[in-house]
């Protein structure tokens, strides 16, 4: 081997070697600048790509296959033309066939791997007329436009293009419109309907925005103490009505949703303006004060960001890995709830209860009463205190609520109030109300 | 473009191969779409795309794929084919890609903690230096140089016999698969199982020493 050559090997082997210890060190940086090299030097490209391909596992065959189709489709697409070309018959094709029932029975099975159930998309997305036709009998033609109809609606909720549901590939859920969401449970199990649910949520708080373009703008304090004292001047009392009034009058529109699991709360900022969304599927006015009051903590945080996203996750035991940002909010509502007492309590609770966490259930009560503070505000920052122990005592703090209905009914009442839904067209209203009614299935 | 125009042009791109002929080509071969892949799947997490299992890493690596494919046939006029291959122009493709969705996901989540540590990316604002960054490509850098390879050779020498001459003939000697295959009487495909094995127990005994010899 002549001495050039054998430099260049060196040289090559040297960068091999440095872009396998960057792939293992994540160096992101070292691994562009590889990158750059190789593609100037056929052998190192071929090498570089025999790495990655060392990174192949059995559980990628199908990927490949899936990607293999999926460049096809798109050369046959591009070749025909720049709008899909279908290689397989799509939902359109199939209402056009004898049983119109397969093309609807289709549309759900596409809207289902997407994370949409049925009945989620029947009750909360599409106009009820739209859906109770869906779900009788219909003739190939009629089902072709009903099922045009409803793919527009599921479209325009989701940001796909027009027709993009009935291509041979489904669309993806797009997470990045909503900002990377911050779930705090354990999300593997059930990712699209999660990621579909979200981005429903946040169609449905961009609309509110609409809505509301007009509310007045304040500075957010961030001392509990200040939050605390202004709400009592303005209101007189501390109520969770009180509270949501005093949020909405700082230029925070609060929306109510009611739909199981996902997650129980979320914090938008979309174009410097801040969206509260509830979802708390307890039925206590104490929890819902909570979570509002959380949220506002985290409206309050980086005043000079236009955007971001916080999205709470939606089992009790979300807070056995908080983040500071977390943990800050829920001290934030509970010295807001507590009259800036929450850790003097918190003391006060486990003194009592000798430190055993059996004893807390009955302890708690016996405190509030004491302290003059509610039972279920006090037990829920117990469960939030205890959580940062890994100890999930949610569930008890669930047992020591008051059962209401209220606080909902109050957010989506002030909300109504509030917004000027004409401002939307009637898809868009359809979806707002709907998202509104009471549960799945009741409209307002 | 009109579906028979299209069809035309490339027609005649095969009498006289142009870049989107060129393009089509590469990308009608599986294996191609596969190395593609590949990047993809190891460059998304290490960007930070993604942070789940590996079925989050395939949905993403799907998203991308589709991404890098559109626009490069979007814009296949500004492929030069007398400057690189297409698997070269395709990778580079990938990582503007890559590092854009990044930069998306950084712009509408900076708070989220575990994107903290990532930089924020050179502003691609137009399609022009999206096409750019990777026309020209830098050349070799200097400060690295002709570093010695003894840390490579002390790597080597912790891998298996059979690996360690493979991973020479394949690294010191540039031997391909197919120069491979006949040196050491196998098909391609099994030659190339064998670059990927030996790789693989260099990537663990790396793992194992820390990763950080050249750190």
């Amino acid at each position: 081997m002549d001495s050039r050559k054998q430099t260049q090997n060196t040289l090559r082997s040297d960068l091999l070697y440095r872009y396998i210890s960057a792939l293992e060190r994540g160096d992101i940086d070292a691994i562009e600048a590889i990158l750059q090299k190789a593609a100037q030097d056929e052998i190192l490209e071929r090498m570089i790509a025999d790495v990655h391909r060392s990174y192949r596992s059995e559980e990628d065959a199908g990927a490949y296959a899936r990607g293999v189709n999926l460049v096809r489709q798109l050369l046959q697409q591009h070749q025909n033309t720049e709008h899909a070309v279908q290689l397989t018959p799509t939902i359109q094709e199939e209402a056009r066939l004898p049983n119109p029932t397969i093309a609807k029975n289709t549309l759900f099975k596409r809207l289902k791997e997407l994370g949409l159930d049925k009945d989620f998309v029947l009750n909360r997305l599409l106009p009820k007329p739209l859906a109770l036709k869906l779900q009788e009998p219909n003739d190939g033609e009629e089902a072709t436009q009903l099922i045009q109809r409803a793919s527009a609606v599921v479209e325009r909720v989701f940001k796909w293009e027009s027709g993009a549901l009935f291509r041979s590939r489904p669309p993806s859920l797009n997470m990045a419109t909503v900002g990377t969401t911050r779930f705090k449970r354990n999300i593997d199990s059930d990712i699209e309907h999660i990621s579909a649910y979200t981005l429903y949520a946040h169609h449905i708080a961009l609309l509110v925005l609409r809505t509301t373009a007009n509310l007045p703008r304040k500075p957010i304090p961030t001392d509990p103490d200040v939050v605390r004292r202004e709400i009592l001047a303005s209101y007189g009392t501390f109520t969770f009505e009180h509270v949501l009034r005093y949020v909405w009058s700082l230029g925070i529109p609060v929306l109510p949703l009611n739909d199981k699991g996902v997650f129980h709360g979320a914090c938008w900022r979309i174009g410097q303006r801040n969206i509260i969304v509830l979802k708390q599927r307890t039925m206590s006015d104490a929890r819902w004060l909570f979570d509002l009051l959380h949220e506002l903590c985290h409206a309050s945080q980086d005043p000079d960001k236009d955007e971001f996203a916080v999205i709470e996750g939606a089992d009790g035991a979300q807070g056995l890995q908080l983040a500071e940002e977390e943990k800050m909010a829920s001290q934030f509502a509970g010295n807001v709830i507590l009259d800036g007492r929450a850790e003097e309590l918190v003391k006060k609770c486990v003194q009592s209860a000798k430190g055993s966490v059996e004893r807390l259930k009955r302890v708690v009560p016996v405190v509030a009463s004491r302290e003059h503070i509610p039972t279920d505000a006090l037990a829920n920052y117990m469960a939030f205190r205890l959580s940062l122990q890994n100890l999930d005592w949610w569930g008890a703090a669930n047992n020591l609520q008051v059962p209401s209905t209220a606080a909902w009914r109050i957010t989506r009442d002030l909300l109504l109030t509030r917004a000027t839904i004409e401002v939307l067209d009637e898809v868009d209203r359809d979806l707002l109300l709907q998202a509104l009614s009471s549960s799945e299935g009741e409209s307002l | 473009m009109e579906g028979s125009d299209m069809t035309r042009s490339i027609v005649e791109a095969e009498a006289q191969p142009s870049a989107v002929s060129i393009l089509y080509h590469h990308l009608e071969i599986p294996e191609n779409v596969e190395a593609l892949l590949d990047t993809l799947f190891v460059l998304i997490p290490q960007y930070g795309l993604v942070q789940g299992n590996r079925a989050a890493v395939q949905e993403m690596a799907d998203e991308l794929l589709g991404e890098v494919v559109k626009e490069v046939l979007m814009h296949s006029d500004r492929y030069d084919p007398s400057r690189s291959k297409p698997g070269t122009w395709l990778n580079g493709a990938a990582v503007i890609i890559i590092k854009r969705k990044r930069a998306e996901i950084i712009k509408l989540n900076k708070r989220e903690p575990s994107f903290a540590y990532l930089k924020l990316d050179q502003d691609i604002s137009s399609e022009n230096e999206f096409f750019d960054q990777f026309v020209d490509p830098t050349s070799v850098d200097p400060e690295l140089g002709v570093v010695a390879n003894e840390q490579f050779e002390s790597l080597l020498s912790l891998t298996s016999e059979s690996n360690r001459e493979l991973l020479r003939l394949y690294i010191v000697h540039d031997f391909d698969d197919t120069r491979l295959s006949l040196k050491l009487g196998i098909t391609k495909e099994a030659a190339r199982q064998r670059i990927s094995r030996a790789i693989r127990q260099l990537r663990t005994t790396l793992k194992e020493q820390g990763g950080e010899r050249n750190g």
